[in-house]
């Protein structure tokens, strides 16, 4: 086939991919909705921390685990930056992409057992979504939260039985990171507000 | 020109006035200070936020899409263009 000026193959036209793959956009959409419900929460919690009389937390009402949830802020924290690590190696083809995507699913999976612990543990003392302000808060909150976890771990066990069967693409890999970067980003806000 | 002017002034105050009226404004009844002040944070939070989000959305869109313009394309033969879509350049 003989090449035009610029060395290009006649009748072939020139064609790119498109800026933002549709996988992508939807996340990065649903995302947005998703950092303003939780800013209208945490906003409303705000709101209700400030009105409280007599202080906040209030009295009588039992204390959150302050240090233990900050070990498992670190533990989401690693996951992220694991994954981070883990799309780094993905992109290189490099063999080391199965393992910290483990990792970080492992420390995913860890926050949220973690957390089932601490919440049947504040249970016991008699903090429940119906004994006060602090409770009805915490549960709202620190409960939507983890929901978000959850389906994020969900996700990225998807991702990682794709990557097992040497089926996952960047299109697939790039929404998910994007949920778990909004899961993870939006913890330390709610743990400085909610816990400390 | 003028006159548009001064009934959009007219109109500005007119519904600053209504909501004074109205007391439209959730906090300005509240005895406490921090609560006042919290309400005044948020308002700031949840206006920043939705345009903070879409600025560096934009942002990002554009500086991408400079950059795809000036990356060097690869020819595509025809066949594989088929369920392209829009994205073809020059289709």
């Amino acid at each position: 086939m003989p090449d035009d000026a610029l060395g290009r193959p006649y009748g072939v036209p020139m064609r790119r991919e498109p800026v933002l793959p549709n996988g992508v956009l939807g996340m990065l959409l649903f995302v947005a909705t998703e950092v303003m419900f939780f800013s209208g929460l945490i906003s409303a919690f705000v709101i209700g921390k400030s009105n409280a009389i007599g202080g906040w937390p209030p009295p009588g009402q039992p204390r959150l685990p302050i240090e233990e949830t900050a070990l498992n802020t670190a533990a989401l924290l690693a996951s992220g930056v694991a994954l981070y690590f883990a799309n780094r190696a993905f992109k290189r083809g490099d063999a080391k992409t199965k393992r910290l995507l483990f990792i970080s699913i492992a420390l995913g999976g860890f926050f949220v057992v973690f957390q089932g612990a601490e919440w049947a543990a504040l249970i016991g003392e008699g903090l429940t979504l119906t004994s006060g302000q602090l409770g009805g808060f915490f549960y709202l909150l620190v409960g939507t939260h983890a929901l978000h976890v959850v389906v994020g771990f969900i996700i990225l066990l998807y991702t990682y039985r794709k990557l097992s069967h040497d089926e996952l693409d960047r299109f697939t890999f790039w929404p998910a990171q994007i949920f778990w970067y909004f899961v993870v980003g939006v913890w330390p806000i709610l743990y400085w507000q909610v816990y400390l | 020109m003028g006159l548009a002017r001064t009934c959009a002034a007219a109109s500005m105050v007119t519904v600053a006035w209504a909501a004074d009226l109205a007391r439209a404004c959730p906090s300005c009844a509240s005895p406490l200070e921090e609560n006042r002040q919290a309400f005044v944070d948020t308002t700031i939070f949840l206006t920043v936020v939705p345009l903070m989000m879409f600025g560096g959305f934009i942002w990002w869109l554009r500086r991408k899409t400079r950059e795809m313009d000036q990356a060097p394309e690869i020819p595509v033969r025809e066949s594989l263009l088929r369920d392209a879509g829009p994205f073809g350049k020059g289709r």
